[in-house]
């Protein structure tokens, strides 16, 4: 219903804009981001995921904004209150009201019905009333049985009608179904001039509004607000500041810090956890690892290499090669075996002694041989018998050809039996001495280390040889088998427990990357964050000093004889211990307000407080309820409470509901312009409104007191009433047009403007009348009768020119402001 | 209150009348002080009227004081004639008299 979301939003930026370019200790990127999270999520999240603009030397001063700080949103005025069955009303009853700025007093005695209107305001305005809270007194349970009229129960409803800056004429209502009992069972509604009524008031779009500003105060309420919780009251004050979308701003930076620092805080606690668990492993990459988690900025690259295996391990590769340990097969030992002693034994059958005896007679032969050549035939010298000749040597030459073939086959065997013996080396040098893995006991090990060195203990003599390596096998065998086994259980056992841990290393490893990824973007959310709080800060701070103020000046007014001044007023720490604190100058000495005020004067400083924040400028209301605010109050602040009212009435229409006479008596003795209605309650809540006094009212009232007092010289006479009726004809004049101008939904601002401009009483009838200050009225004057007569006096007469009876005068005066209004 | 509190003459006198009053000094019983001090006060405020409206040349000797103060607003100033009203209305009332003191 109304825009002001969007001007106070501007209006809001511009000052958050303004004072993030003063802030000294935010630079331009952070300065850009936060004017990107003004914008929303969206635009934020663009900014941080593109890379910071390069800082320029000179701050580029952001896009020039309007700052007309005297603007303000649209709002709505009261129009009138109609309820029937509600209260202490039966039959309907309306209260017409003035929807423009001016004071109102509703007066009655106490049961005439008129907190039962100023309760139908609240009821249709906000769904609740102060009375409904159980919260708020014991009393609640029996009101919320109450509240349909005992004499005419049905039906039971309100209606509120208002003028609605931008908009024109709306209502809000909420009325009970037929028969009910119970209090929840009632519709809400709200509807535009010429609209179709909607249920409930969200499209309002004041749900937050009416808690903020809180423009219906009734004594009760005024009087706990300062009695509740520390927590509200700096609630109820925090809110009016109209802070929330600043806080709203620093609220998208902080979510965004701590989305881009999930990854960062994950890392953290991923890094706690891994160092707690790593500390308890008793592995060589588990140390590593642990070192690596204990730096303040770990070698992320190392950890990966840790974690999948890359980096060097102590004993995990002689634990790796025992769990792969072998020894030659069987049938391999036995082939070994089975040839040695095959060769051995033929070369033993070739190499006796006769083949060595052989060998050297060959010898003998080959010299004889040698000797025959060089000296022919010849006696035998070795033996002195026989001959050396040809037919010896043929003999000779033969025999050794034969003795030449069997030495080949003797060396033939013996390379056999060589070659058997390295083959048996090789078996046995196959099997080696286990290694003894580090910080790996293996219990297996020592029988294989003994096994081991006694299968290489080769004995002496081929046949042995093969005999200790087919003797030994099997228990080799076993014994490494053995080994084997315990050691593959081993590497497996701790693979396992690793393999865990590699895994967790390597989850960190990708947060870890993941957060540094994000580090460029949360360093500068986090930069933007903080300047949005000092912005927020010192805009609170603003804000809290002009509330302040404004409350410091209504309890001067109010405080009267009263020694208590009022101080500062501070917002005092965070979540469930945040309060308000007032201070207090008792006699120059400084005191907590609260605790040195009378009860008097602490409703006082509630008025002080909630009448700035009922009147902000942000508020869509412009108007604000006050019921019994007088009570207990001395007759002397009455005077000035009336002041401070009249005050705020001059922008804001302020209603009033009284019982206590004190208060339209001041306003008569104050001469305060005022609309003063009278409500009364007949039997069977019959309930009327009528209208008392008005400015229009009085001074009419004042010019028939002239009129009629006798002693007042006929000189005096008229040289004063002439200047009474204008002002009478003037004040019907502004109540018309500001009326009828803003129940059209014409901008107060452009209503006031023209108001001011039309400045003799001419144009303002004519306003008044046409809506144009310079309309040709002549005709409306000729229709009524004493019209002309009355215009005459009110506008060229104002000075000395009442020429005929003043009563007929005046009263032809009071009859022109009766057809203005009706044109209304 | 400044056209009041200098007015001088009879007004001047009657104030200073009823401040005395106020102090003890003239016998009156305390329960009375108030209400003495108010009614003479009151004059006071009356003569003062009586004389602005003279000096702009409106003579009301016997016209009733809503009158005068109507008189006073119209033809001399609005805000002094608030002021004085303020004061006559609360002196109708004694215990308003701390408007004036």
């Amino acid at each position: 219903m109304n825009d002001n979301g969007g001007s106070t939003r501007t209006l809001l930026t511009d000052e958050i804009t303004e004072l993030l370019e003063a802030d000294d200790a935010s630079e331009t990127d952070a300065q850009y981001v936060v004017l990107a999270a003004l914008e929303g999520a969206d635009a934020l999240a663009d900014m941080l995921d593109n890379p910071a603009p390069a800082p320029t030397t000179e701050t580029e001063a952001p896009a020039e904004t309007d700052t007309d700080e005297s603007r303000e949103p649209s709002g709505a005025f009261l129009e009138s209150v109609t309820v029937s069955g509600f209260r202490g009303i039966g039959p309907q009853a309306k209260l017409p009201l003035h929807p423009a700025p001016g004071l109102t007093i509703v007066a009655g005695r106490n049961g005439s019905g008129k907190s039962s209107f100023s309760e139908a305001i609240e009821v249709a305005l906000t769904g609740h009333t102060y009375r409904w809270n159980k919260q708020n007194g014991r009393k609640a349970a029996v009101w919320q049985q109450h509240w349909r009229n005992l004499h005419r129960a049905e039906p039971c409803e309100v209606r509120v009608g208002l003028a609605v800056e931008g908009q024109g004429k709306a209502a809000v209502g909420v009325s009970w179904a037929e028969g009910t009992g119970d209090l929840a069972d009632r519709e809400q509604w709200f509807q535009r001039a010429g609209g179709r009524r909607e249920e409930g008031l969200g499209s309002l779009g004041w749900d937050r509004d009416i808690e903020r500003y809180q423009p219906i105060l009734s004594y009760d309420e005024l009087g706990g607000l300062l009695e509740s919780e520390p927590s509200k009251l700096h609630d109820k004050v925090n809110e009016v500041l109209g802070l929330e979308q600043a806080a709203d701003t620093e609220q998208l930076l902080t979510d965004a810090v701590k989305q881009l620092g999930e990854a960062e805080e994950a890392r953290k606690a991923r890094t706690k956890e891994l160092k707690k668990q790593l500390a308890d492993v008793d592995d060589e990459r588990a140390r590593a690892a642990l070192a690596q988690l204990r730096k303040h900025r770990p070698d992320v690259d190392e950890v990966e290499r840790i974690a999948t295996g890359a980096a060097p391990q102590r004993g995990i590769d002689e634990l790796r090669a025992l769990a792969e340990v072998t020894v030659p097969a069987a049938d391999v030992v036995a082939e070994a075996a089975r040839e040695l002693r095959d060769a051995a034994g033929a070369w033993t059958q070739l190499a006796d002694n006769a083949a060595a005896l052989a060998d050297r007679r060959t010898a003998l032969l080959r010299s004889a041989l040698d000797f025959h050549v060089h000296e022919g035939d010849i006696e035998c010298p070795v033996c002195g018998e026989g001959t050396l000749d040809e037919a010896w040597r043929q003999r000779v030459e033969n025999a050794l050809e034969e003795e030449h073939a069997e030495s080949a086959q003797r060396r033939a065997a013996g390379d056999r039996l060589d070659r058997a013996r390295r083959r048996l080396g090789e078996v046995v040098d196959a099997v080696r001495t286990p290694a003894a893995p580090e910080a790996f006991p293996l219990s297996t090990r020592a029988e294989a280390v003994e096994v081991v060195r006694h299968w290489q203990e080769l004995p002496e003599g081929d046949g042995e040889r093969a005999s200790h390596v087919e003797r030994v096998h099997a228990e080799l065998a076993e014994a490494v088998a053995n080994l084997r086994t315990e050691a593959g259980e081993l590497l497996a056992e701790h693979e396992d427990v690793w393999t865990a841990h590699a895994l967790d290393l390597g989850e960190w490893v990708k947060l870890a990357r993941e957060a540094a990824a994000r580090q460029p973007q949360l360093d500068r959310a986090k930069a933007a964050r903080d300047a949005m709080k000092r912005v927020r800060e010192q805009l609170r701070a603003n804000r809290l000093a002009a509330l302040e103020e404004r409350a410091r000046e209504i309890w001067a007014a109010l405080k009267q004889e009263s020694n208590v001044d009022l101080g500062g007023i501070r917002f005092k720490g965070r979540n469930t211990s945040r309060k308000l604190e007032l201070y207090a100058d008792v006699d120059g000495a400084d005191a907590e307000a609260l605790g040195v005020m009378s009860q008097g004067e602490l409703h006082g400083l509630a008025l002080a407080l909630f009448l700035p924040r009922a009147t902000a400028p942000g508020s869509p209301f412009r108007f604000v309820v006050l019921d019994d605010p007088i009570q207990a109050m001395d007759p002397a602040k009455v005077d000035s409470f009336v002041k401070v009212l009249a005050g705020f009435a001059r922008d804001r229409q302020v209603v009033v509901f009284s019982h206590d006479d004190r208060l339209p008596q001041a306003v008569r003795q104050l001469g305060v312009d005022a609309r003063i209605v009278e409500v009364n309650r007949d039997s069977e809540s019959v309930v009327t409104v009528a209208d008392c006094e008005d400015p229009t009212r009085r001074l009419l009232d004042d010019a028939f007191a002239i009129c009629k007092d006798e002693q007042v010289p006929d000189e005096v006479r008229r040289r004063v009433l002439p200047g009474l009726c204008r002002q009478a004809v003037e004040a019907a004049c502004h109540e018309v047009y500001l009326t009828r101008r803003l129940t059209r939904g014409d901008a107060r601002s452009d209503v006031e403007e023209a108001w001011r401009a039309a400045q003799r009483t001419k144009n303002r009838i004519a306003l008044a009348l046409e809506g144009d200050p310079e309309a040709d009225v002549s005709g409306w004057k000729r229709r009524g009768p004493g019209r002309s007569e009355a215009f005459g006096l009110v506008t060229g007469g104002a000075h000395g020119q009442l020429d005929r009876d003043p009563l007929d005068a005046v009263r032809s005066v009071e009859n022109f402001v009766r057809d203005l209004r009706s044109t209304r | 209150m400044t056209a009041v509190g200098d007015g001088g003459g009879v007004a001047g006198r009657l104030l200073a009348e009823a401040g005395a009053i106020l102090d003890g000094a003239r016998g009156i019983p305390p329960s009375q002080v108030t209400r003495a001090a108010a009614f003479v006060a009151r004059q006071a405020v009356e003569d003062a009227v009586k004389r602005l409206c003279l000096d702009v040349g409106a003579d009301l000797p016997r016209a009733n004081e809503r009158s005068r103060l109507i008189v006073l607003r119209c033809v001399v100033d609005a805000d002094v004639a608030e002021a004085a009203h303020t004061a006559w209305s609360g002196l109708r009332a004694p215990n308003r008299l701390m408007i004036l003191v």
